[in-house]
Protein backbone atom coordinates (compact mmCIF):
# COMPACT_ATOMS: atom_id res chain seq x y z
CA UNK A 1 0.00 0.00 0.00
CA UNK A 2 1.26 3.46 -0.95
CA UNK A 3 -0.20 6.20 1.22
CA UNK A 4 0.36 9.91 0.71
CA UNK A 5 -1.23 11.79 3.60
CA UNK A 6 -1.81 15.54 3.50
CA UNK A 7 1.55 16.31 1.92
CA UNK A 8 2.52 19.94 1.32
CA UNK A 9 5.78 21.23 -0.08
CA UNK A 10 7.26 24.63 -0.91
CA UNK A 11 10.33 25.77 -2.87
CA UNK A 12 11.20 28.87 -0.85
CA UNK A 13 8.11 31.04 -1.14
CA UNK A 14 6.64 29.07 -4.03
CA UNK A 15 3.99 26.52 -3.08
CA UNK A 16 4.48 23.34 -5.11
CA UNK A 17 2.18 20.88 -3.31
CA UNK A 18 -0.80 21.60 -1.12
CA UNK A 19 -2.46 18.99 1.08
CA UNK A 20 -2.03 16.10 -1.35
CA UNK A 21 -3.62 12.85 -0.23
CA UNK A 22 -3.83 9.63 -2.24
CA UNK A 23 -3.63 5.89 -1.77
CA UNK A 24 -2.79 2.96 -4.02
CA UNK A 25 -2.70 -0.75 -3.52
CA UNK A 26 0.51 -2.68 -4.10
CA UNK A 27 0.97 -3.74 -7.70
CA UNK A 28 -0.79 -0.71 -9.19
CA UNK A 29 0.19 0.94 -12.47
CA UNK A 30 -0.45 4.63 -11.94
CA UNK A 31 0.14 7.67 -14.12
CA UNK A 32 0.56 11.10 -12.60
CA UNK A 33 -0.46 13.65 -15.22
CA UNK A 34 -1.05 17.38 -15.40
CA UNK A 35 0.27 20.56 -16.97
CA UNK A 36 3.82 21.84 -16.43
CA UNK A 37 4.32 23.19 -12.92
CA UNK A 38 1.35 21.26 -11.53
CA UNK A 39 3.53 19.49 -8.95
CA UNK A 40 3.87 16.06 -10.57
CA UNK A 41 7.64 15.81 -10.29
CA UNK A 42 7.70 17.40 -6.83
CA UNK A 43 5.16 14.84 -5.60
CA UNK A 44 7.11 11.98 -7.14
CA UNK A 45 10.37 13.23 -5.57
CA UNK A 46 8.68 13.50 -2.19
CA UNK A 47 7.46 9.92 -2.63
CA UNK A 48 11.02 8.83 -3.45
CA UNK A 49 12.33 10.56 -0.32
CA UNK A 50 14.49 13.13 -2.14
CA UNK A 51 12.37 16.01 -0.92
CA UNK A 52 11.12 16.31 2.63
CA UNK A 53 7.50 17.52 2.72
CA UNK A 54 6.78 20.59 4.80
CA UNK A 55 3.88 18.65 6.31
CA UNK A 56 2.23 15.28 5.90
CA UNK A 57 3.68 11.83 5.50
CA UNK A 58 4.35 9.20 2.85
CA UNK A 59 4.18 5.53 3.75
CA UNK A 60 4.88 2.49 1.66
CA UNK A 61 3.59 -0.72 3.16
CA UNK A 62 3.28 1.14 6.44
CA UNK A 63 6.88 2.39 6.47
CA UNK A 64 7.46 6.15 6.60
CA UNK A 65 10.01 6.61 3.81
CA UNK A 66 11.32 9.89 5.25
CA UNK A 67 12.71 7.99 8.21
CA UNK A 68 14.84 5.68 6.08
CA UNK A 69 18.40 6.23 4.91
CA UNK A 70 18.96 6.11 1.11
CA UNK A 71 20.45 2.61 1.28
CA UNK A 72 17.41 1.31 3.15
CA UNK A 73 15.00 3.22 0.92
CA UNK A 74 16.10 1.82 -2.46
CA UNK A 75 14.46 -1.56 -1.94
CA UNK A 76 11.23 0.11 -0.97
CA UNK A 77 11.06 2.82 -3.64
CA UNK A 78 13.10 3.25 -6.81
CA UNK A 79 13.25 6.43 -8.85
CA UNK A 80 14.25 6.84 -12.49
CA UNK A 81 14.97 10.43 -13.48
CA UNK A 82 13.79 12.01 -16.72
CA UNK A 83 17.25 12.43 -18.22
CA UNK A 84 19.13 9.11 -18.39
CA UNK A 85 22.43 10.96 -18.69
CA UNK A 86 22.05 12.19 -15.11
CA UNK A 87 22.09 8.66 -13.74
CA UNK A 88 24.78 6.75 -15.61
CA UNK A 89 28.05 6.53 -13.72
CA UNK A 90 29.96 3.47 -14.86
CA UNK A 91 32.15 2.36 -17.77
CA UNK A 92 29.98 -0.47 -19.10
CA UNK A 93 26.30 -1.33 -19.24
CA UNK A 94 26.91 -4.36 -17.03
CA UNK A 95 28.78 -2.36 -14.37
CA UNK A 96 26.02 0.22 -14.44
CA UNK A 97 23.38 -2.33 -13.51
CA UNK A 98 25.70 -3.95 -10.97
CA UNK A 99 26.49 -0.62 -9.27
CA UNK A 100 23.29 -0.35 -7.24
CA UNK A 101 23.42 -4.00 -6.20
CA UNK A 102 26.97 -3.59 -4.92
CA UNK A 103 25.85 -0.55 -2.93
CA UNK A 104 23.20 -2.54 -1.08
CA UNK A 105 25.54 -5.46 -0.48
CA UNK A 106 24.37 -7.92 -3.17
CA UNK A 107 27.52 -9.41 -4.70
CA UNK A 108 28.89 -12.48 -6.43
CA UNK A 109 26.67 -15.06 -8.13
CA UNK A 110 23.42 -13.57 -6.82
CA UNK A 111 24.30 -10.20 -8.30
CA UNK A 112 25.38 -11.71 -11.64
CA UNK A 113 22.09 -13.59 -11.95
CA UNK A 114 20.03 -10.45 -11.28
CA UNK A 115 22.11 -8.35 -13.68
CA UNK A 116 21.86 -10.90 -16.50
CA UNK A 117 18.15 -11.38 -15.94
CA UNK A 118 17.50 -7.63 -15.99
CA UNK A 119 19.65 -7.03 -19.09
CA UNK A 120 17.82 -9.82 -20.93
CA UNK A 121 14.43 -8.52 -19.82
CA UNK A 122 15.27 -5.07 -21.17
CA UNK A 123 17.04 -6.42 -24.28
CA UNK A 124 20.36 -4.91 -23.33
CA UNK A 125 22.29 -8.16 -22.89
CA UNK A 126 24.01 -7.87 -26.28
CA UNK A 127 25.30 -4.42 -25.27
CA UNK A 128 26.51 -5.33 -21.79
CA UNK A 129 30.16 -4.42 -22.50
CA UNK A 130 29.40 -1.11 -24.22
CA UNK A 131 29.96 2.27 -22.57
CA UNK A 132 26.55 3.61 -21.45
CA UNK A 133 27.15 6.94 -23.17
CA UNK A 134 27.66 5.15 -26.50
CA UNK A 135 24.11 3.77 -26.41
CA UNK A 136 21.21 5.37 -28.29
CA UNK A 137 18.95 7.58 -26.17
CA UNK A 138 16.21 4.94 -25.97
CA UNK A 139 18.72 2.33 -24.82
CA UNK A 140 20.14 4.74 -22.23
CA UNK A 141 16.63 5.29 -20.89
CA UNK A 142 16.07 1.54 -20.67
CA UNK A 143 19.44 1.14 -18.99
CA UNK A 144 18.51 3.80 -16.43
CA UNK A 145 15.31 1.85 -15.70
CA UNK A 146 17.25 -1.44 -15.51
CA UNK A 147 19.80 0.04 -13.10
CA UNK A 148 17.04 0.97 -10.64
CA UNK A 149 14.65 -1.93 -11.31
CA UNK A 150 17.42 -4.48 -10.60
CA UNK A 151 17.26 -3.37 -6.96
CA UNK A 152 13.71 -4.80 -6.99
CA UNK A 153 11.98 -1.90 -5.25
CA UNK A 154 8.37 -2.45 -4.23
CA UNK A 155 7.47 0.84 -5.93
CA UNK A 156 9.16 2.13 -9.08
CA UNK A 157 8.64 5.81 -9.91
CA UNK A 158 9.62 6.87 -13.43
CA UNK A 159 9.72 10.54 -14.37
CA UNK A 160 8.72 11.26 -17.98
CA UNK A 161 10.40 8.16 -19.45
CA UNK A 162 9.18 8.73 -23.01
CA UNK A 163 10.18 12.38 -23.46
CA UNK A 164 12.22 12.76 -26.64
CA UNK A 165 11.55 9.18 -27.75
CA UNK A 166 9.97 8.19 -31.03
CA UNK A 167 6.59 6.39 -30.70
CA UNK A 168 8.11 2.92 -31.15
CA UNK A 169 10.79 3.49 -28.48
CA UNK A 170 8.24 5.12 -26.18
CA UNK A 171 6.05 2.01 -26.39
CA UNK A 172 9.07 -0.24 -25.79
CA UNK A 173 9.83 1.66 -22.60
CA UNK A 174 6.22 1.48 -21.44
CA UNK A 175 6.19 -2.27 -22.27
CA UNK A 176 9.23 -2.70 -20.02
CA UNK A 177 7.42 -0.93 -17.19
CA UNK A 178 4.30 -3.03 -17.73
CA UNK A 179 6.41 -6.21 -17.70
CA UNK A 180 7.95 -5.18 -14.38
CA UNK A 181 4.49 -4.40 -13.04
CA UNK A 182 2.89 -7.65 -14.18
CA UNK A 183 5.87 -9.97 -13.94
CA UNK A 184 7.37 -8.88 -10.65
CA UNK A 185 4.37 -7.23 -9.06
CA UNK A 186 6.25 -3.95 -8.79
CA UNK A 187 3.98 -0.95 -8.29
CA UNK A 188 4.79 1.47 -11.12
CA UNK A 189 4.14 5.20 -10.99
CA UNK A 190 4.81 7.03 -14.25
CA UNK A 191 4.93 10.82 -14.44
CA UNK A 192 4.13 11.76 -18.01
CA UNK A 193 2.46 14.07 -20.51
CA UNK A 194 1.92 11.34 -23.12
CA UNK A 195 -1.83 10.86 -22.77
CA UNK A 196 -2.08 8.19 -25.47
CA UNK A 197 0.39 6.05 -23.51
CA UNK A 198 -1.42 6.80 -20.26
CA UNK A 199 -4.66 5.58 -21.81
CA UNK A 200 -2.98 2.44 -23.13
CA UNK A 201 -0.93 1.44 -20.10
CA UNK A 202 -2.13 3.06 -16.87
CA UNK A 203 -4.71 1.37 -14.70
CA UNK A 204 -5.18 4.45 -12.52
CA UNK A 205 -4.61 8.14 -13.17
CA UNK A 206 -3.85 11.00 -10.81
CA UNK A 207 -4.41 14.38 -12.48
CA UNK A 208 -2.75 17.37 -10.83
CA UNK A 209 -3.09 21.13 -11.22
CA UNK A 210 -1.54 23.93 -9.16
CA UNK A 211 -0.06 21.55 -6.59
CA UNK A 212 -3.24 19.63 -5.81
CA UNK A 213 -4.95 16.49 -7.06
CA UNK A 214 -7.96 17.47 -9.15
CA UNK A 215 -8.95 14.06 -10.48
CA UNK A 216 -7.99 10.51 -9.57
CA UNK A 217 -9.23 7.01 -10.07
CA UNK A 218 -9.45 4.34 -12.78
CA UNK A 219 -8.29 5.63 -16.19
CA UNK A 220 -11.76 5.46 -17.79
CA UNK A 221 -13.42 7.38 -14.96
CA UNK A 222 -10.76 10.10 -14.97
CA UNK A 223 -11.01 10.59 -18.73
CA UNK A 224 -14.81 10.79 -18.53
CA UNK A 225 -14.64 13.36 -15.72
CA UNK A 226 -11.99 15.36 -17.62
CA UNK A 227 -14.17 15.39 -20.72
CA UNK A 228 -17.11 16.73 -18.69
CA UNK A 229 -15.02 19.45 -17.01
CA UNK A 230 -15.14 23.07 -18.25
CA UNK A 231 -11.42 23.47 -17.57
CA UNK A 232 -10.02 19.95 -17.86
CA UNK A 233 -6.58 19.53 -16.27
CA UNK A 234 -5.79 16.89 -18.89
CA UNK A 235 -6.78 16.34 -22.46
CA UNK A 236 -7.85 12.73 -23.14
CA UNK A 237 -6.36 11.25 -26.31
CA UNK A 238 -8.45 11.61 -29.51
CA UNK A 239 -9.66 7.99 -29.52
CA UNK A 240 -10.99 8.39 -25.98
CA UNK A 241 -12.66 11.72 -26.84
CA UNK A 242 -14.28 10.08 -29.86
CA UNK A 243 -15.50 7.22 -27.67
CA UNK A 244 -17.03 9.73 -25.24
CA UNK A 245 -18.71 11.65 -28.08
CA UNK A 246 -20.20 8.41 -29.42
CA UNK A 247 -21.32 7.42 -25.93
CA UNK A 248 -19.47 4.10 -26.03
CA UNK A 249 -19.60 2.00 -22.90
CA UNK A 250 -17.17 0.72 -21.74
CA UNK A 251 -15.12 3.67 -22.87
CA UNK A 252 -12.39 2.52 -25.27
CA UNK A 253 -8.87 3.60 -24.31
CA UNK A 254 -7.07 2.29 -27.39
CA UNK A 255 -7.80 1.94 -31.10
CA UNK A 256 -8.17 -1.83 -30.65
CA UNK A 257 -10.74 -1.34 -27.89
CA UNK A 258 -12.54 1.23 -30.03
CA UNK A 259 -12.75 -1.16 -32.97
CA UNK A 260 -14.11 -3.89 -30.70
CA UNK A 261 -16.61 -1.52 -29.05
CA UNK A 262 -17.98 -0.12 -32.29
CA UNK B 1 14.32 25.85 -8.21
CA UNK B 2 16.09 29.10 -7.36
CA UNK B 3 19.36 29.20 -5.47
CA UNK B 4 20.17 31.85 -2.88
CA UNK B 5 23.04 33.33 -4.89
CA UNK B 6 20.99 33.72 -8.07
CA UNK B 7 20.18 37.16 -9.42
CA UNK B 8 16.71 38.47 -8.61
CA UNK B 9 15.60 41.56 -10.49
CA UNK B 10 14.76 44.61 -8.38
CA UNK B 11 14.90 48.38 -8.19
CA UNK B 12 17.13 48.82 -5.14
CA UNK B 13 20.20 51.04 -5.23
CA UNK B 14 22.49 48.03 -5.58
CA UNK B 15 20.36 46.69 -8.44
CA UNK B 16 20.58 50.04 -10.24
CA UNK B 17 24.36 50.38 -9.97
CA UNK B 18 26.57 49.53 -12.93
CA UNK B 19 28.18 46.09 -12.40
CA UNK B 20 31.63 47.74 -12.61
CA UNK B 21 30.71 49.98 -9.67
CA UNK B 22 29.68 46.93 -7.68
CA UNK B 23 32.96 45.24 -8.55
CA UNK B 24 34.86 48.30 -7.29
CA UNK B 25 32.66 48.31 -4.18
CA UNK B 26 33.43 44.63 -3.61
CA UNK B 27 37.15 45.22 -4.11
CA UNK B 28 37.04 48.13 -1.66
CA UNK B 29 35.27 45.94 0.90
CA UNK B 30 37.98 43.31 0.56
CA UNK B 31 40.75 45.87 0.97
CA UNK B 32 38.98 47.40 4.01
CA UNK B 33 38.56 43.97 5.61
CA UNK B 34 42.32 43.45 5.31
CA UNK B 35 43.22 46.95 6.52
CA UNK B 36 41.06 46.87 9.63
CA UNK B 37 41.81 44.88 12.74
CA UNK B 38 38.12 44.38 13.38
CA UNK B 39 36.77 42.66 10.23
CA UNK B 40 33.54 41.63 12.07
CA UNK B 41 32.40 45.21 11.61
CA UNK B 42 33.03 44.83 7.89
CA UNK B 43 30.91 41.67 7.82
CA UNK B 44 28.16 43.45 9.74
CA UNK B 45 28.44 46.44 7.40
CA UNK B 46 28.16 44.25 4.29
CA UNK B 47 25.04 42.54 5.67
CA UNK B 48 23.52 45.97 6.44
CA UNK B 49 24.40 47.38 2.99
CA UNK B 50 22.83 44.37 1.26
CA UNK B 51 19.77 44.77 3.49
CA UNK B 52 19.31 48.53 3.23
CA UNK B 53 20.60 49.24 -0.28
CA UNK B 54 19.99 45.85 -1.89
CA UNK B 55 16.53 45.16 -0.46
CA UNK B 56 17.64 41.69 0.68
CA UNK B 57 17.31 40.87 4.36
CA UNK B 58 19.71 38.40 6.01
CA UNK B 59 16.73 36.06 6.50
CA UNK B 60 16.68 35.52 2.74
CA UNK B 61 20.22 34.11 2.80
CA UNK B 62 20.42 32.75 6.34
CA UNK B 63 21.76 29.33 5.24
CA UNK B 64 24.87 31.07 3.87
CA UNK B 65 25.33 32.99 7.13
CA UNK B 66 24.98 29.74 9.06
CA UNK B 67 27.59 28.16 6.75
CA UNK B 68 30.01 30.91 7.76
CA UNK B 69 29.98 29.71 11.39
CA UNK B 70 31.94 26.46 10.76
CA UNK B 71 34.21 28.35 8.35
CA UNK B 72 35.15 30.99 10.94
CA UNK B 73 35.40 28.32 13.65
CA UNK B 74 37.69 26.15 11.51
CA UNK B 75 40.05 29.04 10.77
CA UNK B 76 40.02 30.02 14.45
CA UNK B 77 40.85 26.46 15.49
CA UNK B 78 43.75 26.30 13.01
CA UNK B 79 45.28 29.59 14.18
CA UNK B 80 44.15 29.44 17.83
CA UNK B 81 44.51 33.22 18.17
CA UNK B 82 42.75 36.52 17.55
CA UNK B 83 44.42 36.58 14.11
CA UNK B 84 42.60 33.37 13.27
CA UNK B 85 39.29 34.94 14.20
CA UNK B 86 40.15 37.96 12.04
CA UNK B 87 41.04 35.77 9.04
CA UNK B 88 37.80 33.83 9.47
CA UNK B 89 35.71 37.00 9.54
CA UNK B 90 37.60 38.40 6.52
CA UNK B 91 36.72 35.25 4.54
CA UNK B 92 33.12 35.51 5.69
CA UNK B 93 32.98 39.20 4.69
CA UNK B 94 34.36 38.31 1.24
CA UNK B 95 31.82 35.51 0.83
CA UNK B 96 28.85 37.69 1.76
CA UNK B 97 30.17 40.54 -0.43
CA UNK B 98 30.23 38.33 -3.51
CA UNK B 99 26.87 36.86 -2.53
CA UNK B 100 25.45 40.40 -2.49
CA UNK B 101 27.07 41.04 -5.88
CA UNK B 102 25.61 37.92 -7.49
CA UNK B 103 22.16 38.46 -5.95
CA UNK B 104 21.87 41.98 -7.37
CA UNK B 105 23.73 41.68 -10.69
CA UNK B 106 22.34 40.22 -13.88
CA UNK B 107 25.19 38.13 -15.34
CA UNK B 108 24.51 39.52 -18.82
CA UNK B 109 24.72 43.11 -17.48
CA UNK B 110 28.13 42.18 -16.13
CA UNK B 111 29.11 40.79 -19.54
CA UNK B 112 28.04 44.00 -21.28
CA UNK B 113 29.85 46.15 -18.69
CA UNK B 114 33.03 44.12 -19.20
CA UNK B 115 32.69 44.50 -22.97
CA UNK B 116 32.35 48.29 -22.60
CA UNK B 117 35.47 48.21 -20.44
CA UNK B 118 37.50 46.75 -23.28
CA UNK B 119 37.21 43.04 -22.62
CA UNK B 120 36.72 41.21 -25.97
CA UNK B 121 33.05 40.35 -26.57
CA UNK B 122 33.70 36.63 -26.74
CA UNK B 123 35.43 36.67 -23.36
CA UNK B 124 32.88 38.92 -21.65
CA UNK B 125 30.00 36.88 -23.07
CA UNK B 126 31.69 33.68 -21.93
CA UNK B 127 32.00 35.05 -18.37
CA UNK B 128 28.35 36.15 -18.36
CA UNK B 129 27.24 32.85 -19.79
CA UNK B 130 29.24 30.83 -17.26
CA UNK B 131 27.63 32.80 -14.41
CA UNK B 132 24.20 32.43 -15.97
CA UNK B 133 24.57 28.68 -16.32
CA UNK B 134 26.20 27.99 -12.98
CA UNK B 135 22.81 27.59 -11.21
CA UNK B 136 21.75 25.15 -13.93
CA UNK B 137 24.86 23.05 -13.29
CA UNK B 138 24.18 23.30 -9.57
CA UNK B 139 20.65 21.98 -10.11
CA UNK B 140 21.95 19.16 -12.29
CA UNK B 141 24.45 18.28 -9.60
CA UNK B 142 21.61 17.96 -7.08
CA UNK B 143 19.73 15.66 -9.48
CA UNK B 144 22.83 13.51 -10.04
CA UNK B 145 23.39 13.23 -6.29
CA UNK B 146 19.77 12.16 -5.87
CA UNK B 147 20.31 9.64 -8.68
CA UNK B 148 23.24 8.22 -6.70
CA UNK B 149 21.02 7.98 -3.63
CA UNK B 150 18.43 6.19 -5.78
CA UNK B 151 21.09 3.55 -6.39
CA UNK B 152 21.85 3.24 -2.69
CA UNK B 153 25.17 5.08 -2.90
CA UNK B 154 26.33 7.06 0.08
CA UNK B 155 30.01 7.77 0.29
CA UNK B 156 32.95 10.05 -0.14
CA UNK B 157 33.18 9.17 -3.84
CA UNK B 158 30.02 11.16 -4.62
CA UNK B 159 31.98 14.08 -6.07
CA UNK B 160 34.05 11.83 -8.35
CA UNK B 161 31.00 9.89 -9.52
CA UNK B 162 29.09 13.11 -10.16
CA UNK B 163 31.86 14.48 -12.38
CA UNK B 164 31.24 12.16 -15.37
CA UNK B 165 27.52 12.80 -15.97
CA UNK B 166 27.85 16.45 -14.99
CA UNK B 167 30.86 17.05 -17.25
CA UNK B 168 29.42 15.18 -20.22
CA UNK B 169 26.10 16.98 -19.83
CA UNK B 170 27.85 20.35 -19.73
CA UNK B 171 29.89 19.48 -22.84
CA UNK B 172 26.81 18.36 -24.75
CA UNK B 173 24.88 21.45 -23.75
CA UNK B 174 27.73 23.84 -24.57
CA UNK B 175 28.07 22.32 -28.05
CA UNK B 176 24.37 22.79 -28.70
CA UNK B 177 24.39 26.35 -27.35
CA UNK B 178 27.48 27.26 -29.40
CA UNK B 179 25.78 25.99 -32.55
CA UNK B 180 22.55 27.84 -31.73
CA UNK B 181 24.48 31.05 -31.10
CA UNK B 182 26.34 30.78 -34.40
CA UNK B 183 22.97 30.31 -36.10
CA UNK B 184 21.95 33.62 -34.49
CA UNK B 185 25.02 35.36 -35.89
CA UNK B 186 27.15 35.47 -32.73
CA UNK B 187 30.42 35.91 -34.64
CA UNK B 188 28.99 38.08 -37.40
CA UNK B 189 30.13 41.47 -36.06
CA UNK B 190 33.73 40.33 -35.54
CA UNK B 191 33.88 38.34 -38.79
CA UNK B 192 32.55 41.26 -40.84
CA UNK B 193 34.55 43.86 -38.86
CA UNK B 194 31.47 45.90 -38.04
CA UNK B 195 30.46 47.62 -34.79
CA UNK B 196 28.40 45.38 -32.50
CA UNK B 197 25.34 47.08 -31.05
CA UNK B 198 23.99 46.39 -27.57
CA UNK B 199 20.33 46.84 -26.74
CA UNK B 200 20.73 47.29 -22.99
CA UNK B 201 21.84 50.68 -21.69
CA UNK B 202 24.64 49.83 -19.27
CA UNK B 203 26.80 52.80 -18.33
CA UNK B 204 28.32 54.59 -15.38
CA UNK B 205 25.93 57.27 -14.12
CA UNK B 206 26.24 60.01 -11.50
CA UNK B 207 25.13 57.60 -8.77
CA UNK B 208 27.92 55.20 -9.78
CA UNK B 209 30.57 57.92 -9.57
CA UNK B 210 29.29 58.97 -6.12
CA UNK B 211 29.42 55.36 -4.85
CA UNK B 212 32.91 54.82 -6.32
CA UNK B 213 34.14 58.07 -4.71
CA UNK B 214 32.64 57.04 -1.36
CA UNK B 215 34.19 53.55 -1.58
CA UNK B 216 37.63 55.03 -2.29
CA UNK B 217 37.24 57.60 0.49
CA UNK B 218 36.21 55.03 3.09
CA UNK B 219 39.07 52.72 2.03
CA UNK B 220 41.51 55.63 2.34
CA UNK B 221 40.17 56.63 5.79
CA UNK B 222 40.39 53.05 7.09
CA UNK B 223 43.88 52.69 5.59
CA UNK B 224 45.20 55.77 7.33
Amino acid sequence: MIEVNHVSFQYGEVRALYDVTMEFTTGSFVSIVGPNGSGKTTLSRCMAGFLRPRSGSIRIDGINIQKLRPRERVQLVGYVFQNPDHQLFKETVEEEVLFGLANIGVRGHAADVRVTSMLERLELDTKRHMHPFRLARGDRQRLAIAAVAVLEPRVLIVDEPTTGQDPVRAREIMDVLRDLNRGKGTSVIVVTHAMDLVAEYAVSIVAMASGTIVLSGPARDVFRQAARSDKPPISPPPIVRLGIKLGLDPLPLTIEEFVRAS
Amino acid sequence: MKFIYQFTSGHSLLHRLDPRTKLILAAATLVISFLTGSPWWVLGGVVLVIWIFGGTSPIQYWPVLVLMVPLVTAVLLVHRSREGLEVGFRLAAMGITFLGFSMTTDPFDLGIALYYSGVPYRVSFMIAFALRFFPLLHEEMSIIRDALKARGYQGIGTVALTALPLGLGALRRSQKIALAMEMLGFSYAEDMAIQRTILKDIRLRRLDYIVIALAIAVTFVVGT
